[in-house]
């Protein structure tokens, strides 16, 4: 076969609809729904439950995003569009020792599996972020997860990567205080001694 | 000038070109759904801070190429810990065009296999995904005259590969 020939075929080489059709499954939490008649929010309430992950909480987002009250960037992502306050979304984060309230009351009430669900891919987000070298996105992501669950069954891992993006982002202070603040929040966390290694990392 | 474009339409523009760059970065085929999700992340993330003056496509390649590039180190670690082989298992049954489709694409997934990283992304920027030479220079941070002779040295090598892989499968 000729290079050529090889090439040509090559450019024409497009994933499949089953292949798109599940990473925009993946995605969805992303997305705006092309229709306005979509999946019952039951429906994705149950498929959210059926399957653990990420794609998960992209099926409730659809959900969310279809809230009445247009955000400020007509693209929400799946975190922002249930804020109280969509437009706080870039505001600079609250301070430290504020952001671990055990006994704050959570903004709405929700199923708790859901709640997990939301939580995890958003700290699966701000983890990616992390990676990705984003410590700014991450820490974002971590500031709005504290105002949805300020009693969520995630937060001691959010105080954790909060932390780290700190660190990352050379805010040495702040970090240090917030250490202090999960000390008081979680005297008997089982992430104690990483959240403090943190402090020595870079 | 309005702002960064929305996420949807980039999505929609591009998803396939994303898809498409990925696996010929050098991604298995089984990985690039999750490589394609982490490059759409990102750009959901990075989006508002998009400049407008750029091209879409070029900025794209750019993510593109540093969440393939962690990819494909974090998989050859993955792999090289779990001693994991190289190779795909076995398949369901195809359709005959469908398996000749693959057999032309594993023919050229093994010519590009051959080429250097360099001169891999050079060439799938330019000659495959069209991009002008000029516009891979700036992304990938080389003079324009490096990544021409990219291009052409990949080619020469890409033909070679070809002649060879055409006369062992005619002695075979």
């Amino acid at each position: 076969m000729k290079l050529d020939d090889l090439l040509e075929s090559a450019r024409a080489d497009e994933p499949s609809a089953e292949q798109l059709a599940s990473l925009e499954n993946k995605l969805a939490g992303l997305l705006v729904p092309p229709t306005p008649g979509g999946a019952p929010a039951g429906g994705a309430a149950k498929l959210a439950i059926a399957v653990a992950g990420v794609t998960v909480v992209a099926a409730i987002a659809i959900v969310v995003v279809r809230a009445p009250s247009p955000p400020q960037h007509p693209i929400a992502d799946a975190a922002i569009a249930t804020d109280a306050t969509p437009s706080d979304a870039t505001m600079p984060p609250p301070d430290a020792a504020v952001t671990v309230t055990p006994d704050a009351t959570p903004p709405r009430e929700r199923a708790p599996e859901q709640s997990l669900a939301v939580e995890g891919a958003m700290l699966e987000r701000a983890r990616r972020a992390l990676v990705d070298r984003d410590a700014g996105g991450a820490l974002a992501i971590c500031e709005r997860h504290a105002r949805r669950f300020p009693r969520g069954a995630l937060r001691e891992e959010r105080e954790r990567l909060a932390i780290e993006a700190l660190v990352k982002l050379g805010r040495r202070r702040e970090a240090v205080a917030r250490v202090a603040a999960f000390d008081r929040a979680f005297p008997d966390s089982v992430q104690s001694e990483r959240v403090h290694a943190l402090l020595d990392s870079r | 000038m309005g702002g960064p474009p929305a996420f949807e339409t980039v999505y929609r523009d591009h998803v396939r070109l994303v898809w498409r760059t990925v696996r010929r970065l050098g991604v298995r085929d089984d990985d690039v759904e999750d490589v394609c999700q982490r490059v759409f992340e990102v750009v959901h993330r990075q989006l508002p801070a998009f400049r407008g003056d750029a091209r879409v496509t070029t900025w794209l390649f750019e993510i593109m190429r540093r969440v393939v590039s962690d990819h494909r180190r974090s998989a050859y670690e993955r792999r090289r810990d779990q001693h994991e082989p190289e190779i795909d298992v076995a398949r369901a049954p195809e359709q005959e065009q469908a398996v000749a489709s693959r057999q032309a694409r594993a023919l050229l997934d093994e010519l590009l296999a051959e080429l250097d990283d360099h001169k891999r992304e050079a060439f799938v920027l330019c000659e495959l995904e069209g991009l002008a030479v000029k516009d891979v220079a700036e992304l990938i941070g080389a003079p324009v005259q490096t990544v021409y002779s990219r291009v052409h040295a990949a080619r020469e090598q890409l033909e070679r590969a070809a002649s060879r892989i055409a006369a062992r499968e005619g002695a075979a």
